[in-house]
């Protein structure tokens, strides 16, 4: 479960200005969760946070009842590792890494044995049908086959929580509805969604949704 | 994260941004190459300089050398007394602020001249400009009956290179438990019979030498400046060859007699003085400035001086490429280390990983730095390196080592600098930073 309690983030610029402001929400176990809002709403800002990827300013962070907000950076990143993985608008993949070595780095992150990581690697590329790409570089992929292998790399690494920004943002509509399908899949098998998206339509393929503007959230 | 995998994954950074290793990679040859050329440079005229500005603190001309060019001793014993006297009235020069002597050794075929060892009792100077005396003046090393005898150790082959001849076959010269095999110049032939053995007193020890040949008239023996600059050349007629095990250097410092000295004075006129009072007691001297000596050098010098100067220019220029180079290359991945830390890899895993390039690339450097200093190159350019004061053992002085290493220690923290900082940034805006 997470929990976040009056979350507060102020980036510390000429303006300190408030991306998120009191920002108190639950997402239980199993839930798809879409997170809407218009640009610069704070959506970005809080599944950020929600991923540990940056530090709240104020509040409380709890994950699966561990306050999340007293912890040190090494434990948070390791909280992180153990628990969330990401998918990213742009895919996030290294684009001088084979599609192989991009799934791989989770793994290598865990400290899994080389052998458990090639098993479990070409699971999760023969899950998502682009085990034919395994050895070609990243930047001679398509968009489709490249946020594939960032849904695989979501996959390989066996998080409970799975945070998507914008997962469909850079994909014509058929490799969208693709990948929110895989998303469905997902958490059918028992992950936690957390989708971040401004598209109405998509986010209603979500169990929930959670409106944000100005850093606020809107019931 | 295993460290197998740390380095790994480093070894595959490197490999895959290969140009950018190549060009970091011979900037840090560059900048190692020149650092230990500095470092040498700077060395040897420090160790030079130290001693010679210590006395050229004062004024390079007004300070004096004084040879005498008698040595008969032996035959004349009333020179003793003379030199005392003479010695005596330069000390009492009022414009004299410091005279002091410096050692030579008597030689001589078992007979001990106590009165050489006198004039050093009461007059001899024990400091450190006596060492760096020896490195400006041609020094007589013995004095031999009336003949003043400079030694120099070296093997055959540093002979045939320069083209001295000797009058026999000899390829090597040995050291024996009984003798020292030495080669004699031309002007002290008349003194030292081939095949026969002499010996003398080095403070308390009996060294016995055996002449086993004469070089050729006009032995002209091409030797290295040490005050850097071009090489001098040393006419080895007066001199006696000894092999080159035969330790040259801890002779002379340690021999106990005397027949030159050190003057230092303001007097404009003490030049004079001194050739009045050689006159009046009947004894034959030369007597040179350290700035006429300084001067012919230090004209050699300037040139010396000068590509040092280019050479630290360069690798200081060398050095901020590098750094720079490295900086460049840390901030154009903050795209990779989002994704790595994204995907879990601690800020400790992705810094040590950087960390590992940065230390295989300096490993590397460093190797292909040594191997090139080692190479035929500096073989065939031996004697213009020489000339620039770079000798081929650059590498293996533990100060240059010592220095290499920390300048390059620094400089891999400055590489890893730029990672650190880009850790304090939002990771999730460099995920998306291109």
């Amino acid at each position: 479960m997470i929990k976040l309690e009056n979350i507060t983030k102020i980036y510390s610029n000429n303006n300190e200005q408030k991306a998120l402001d009191d920002v108190s929400l639950q997402i239980n176990d199993g839930e798809f969760v879409a997170i809407m809002g218009e640009s610069g709403s704070g959506k970005s800002t809080l599944i950020n946070i929600i991923g540990m990827m940056d530090k709240e300013t104020a509040g409380t962070y709890l994950l699966d009842d561990v306050n999340i907000s007293e912890l040190n950076l090494s434990q948070r990143e390791k909280k992180r590792r153990e628990n969330i993985s990401f998918i990213f608008q742009q895919f996030a993949l290294v684009k001088r890494y084979t599609i192989y070595e991009n799934v791989e780095l989770p793994l290598i992150a865990k400290g899994v044995p080389s052998k458990k990581r090639k098993v479990k690697i070409m699971e999760a590329l023969k899950a998502l049908g682009i085990e034919d790409i395994a050895n070609k570089y990243a930047m001679n992929t398509s968009g489709g086959q490249q946020q594939r292998a960032a849904i695989a790399r979501a996959i390989v690494s066996d998080s409970k929580y799975i945070l998507a920004d914008e997962p469909t943002g850079a994909l014509d509509s058929n490799n969208g509805e693709e990948v929110m399908k895989l998303l469905e899949d997902l958490n059918k098998s028992g992950k936690t969604v957390i989708m971040v998206t401004h598209n109405e339509n998509l986010a209603k393929k979500a169990g929930r949704i959670i409106n944000i503007s100005d850093g606020k959230l809107r019931f | 994260m295993k460290f197998k995998d740390k380095l790994l994954m480093a070894i595959d950074n490197i490999w895959r941004r290969k140009l950018i290793f190549l060009i970091n990679t011979i900037l840090g040859i560059v900048a190692i190459t020149l650092l230990a050329m500095v470092v040498h440079m700077y060395n040897r005229t420090t160790y030079t300089n130290k001693e010679i500005n210590r006395i050229t603190v004062l004024s390079e001309d007004e300070i004096y050398f004084l040879s005498l060019k008698t040595f008969n001793f032996k035959e004349n014993e009333n020179l003793i007394n003379r030199v005392l006297d003479f010695y005596e009235e330069i000390k009492n020069i009022e414009t004299v602020n410091w005279f002091g002597t410096y050692a030579i050794d008597d030689f001589f075929l078992d007979n001990k001249i106590e009165g050489l060892e006198e004039i050093y009792k009461k007059y001899s100077s024990v400091s450190d400009s006596m060492f760096s005396m020896y490195q400006l003046l041609p020094i007589p090393i013995a004095v031999y009956e009336d003949k003043g005898i400079n030694r120099i150790s070296m093997n055959i082959e540093e002979l045939d290179i320069t083209g001295v001849k000797t009058d026999s076959d000899i390829s090597e010269l040995n050291i024996t438990d009984e003798y020292i095999e030495v080669l004699v110049g031309s002007e002290l032939k008349e003194y030292f019979e081939k095949g026969k053995i002499y010996s003398y007193h080095q403070s308390d020890e009996k060294v016995s030498i055996k002449v086993v040949g004469y070089l050729q008239e006009d032995s002209i023996f091409y030797k290295e400046n040490v005050l850097g600059g071009a090489p001098v050349y040393i006419c080895l007629d007066g001199y006696m060859v000894f092999p080159e095990k035969y330790n040259y250097e801890l002779d002379v410092y340690g021999s106990a007699i005397t027949n030159n000295a050190m003057i230092y004075s303001h007097d404009s006129d003490i030049k004079n003085k001194i050739e009045i009072l050689s006159h009046k007691y009947n004894i034959n001297v030369d007597l040179n400035s350290l700035e006429g000596i300084m001067k012919d050098t230090l004209k050699e010098n300037v040139m010396y001086q000068n590509i040092k100067l280019l050479v630290i220019f360069i690798f200081i220029l060398t050095v901020i490429a590098y750094s720079a180079s490295g900086i460049v290359g840390i901030l154009t991945r903050k795209n990779e280390v989002g994704i790595f830390y994204s995907c879990g890899l601690s800020t400790q895993n992705i810094i040590s990983t950087i960390a590992i390039e940065n230390i295989i690339q300096l490993i590397i450097v460093y190797v292909i730095s040594a191997l090139f200093i080692y190479t035929k190159f500096l073989e065939s350019n031996a004697s213009t390196l020489s000339a620039l004061g770079i000798e081929k053992d650059i590498f293996i002085r533990y100060d240059s080592i010592i220095l290499l290493a920390v300048v390059f220690s620094i400089l891999m923290v400055v590489t890893i600098f730029p990672a650190i900082i880009l850790r304090m940034m939002p990771i999730g805006s460099m995920v998306n930073d291109n």
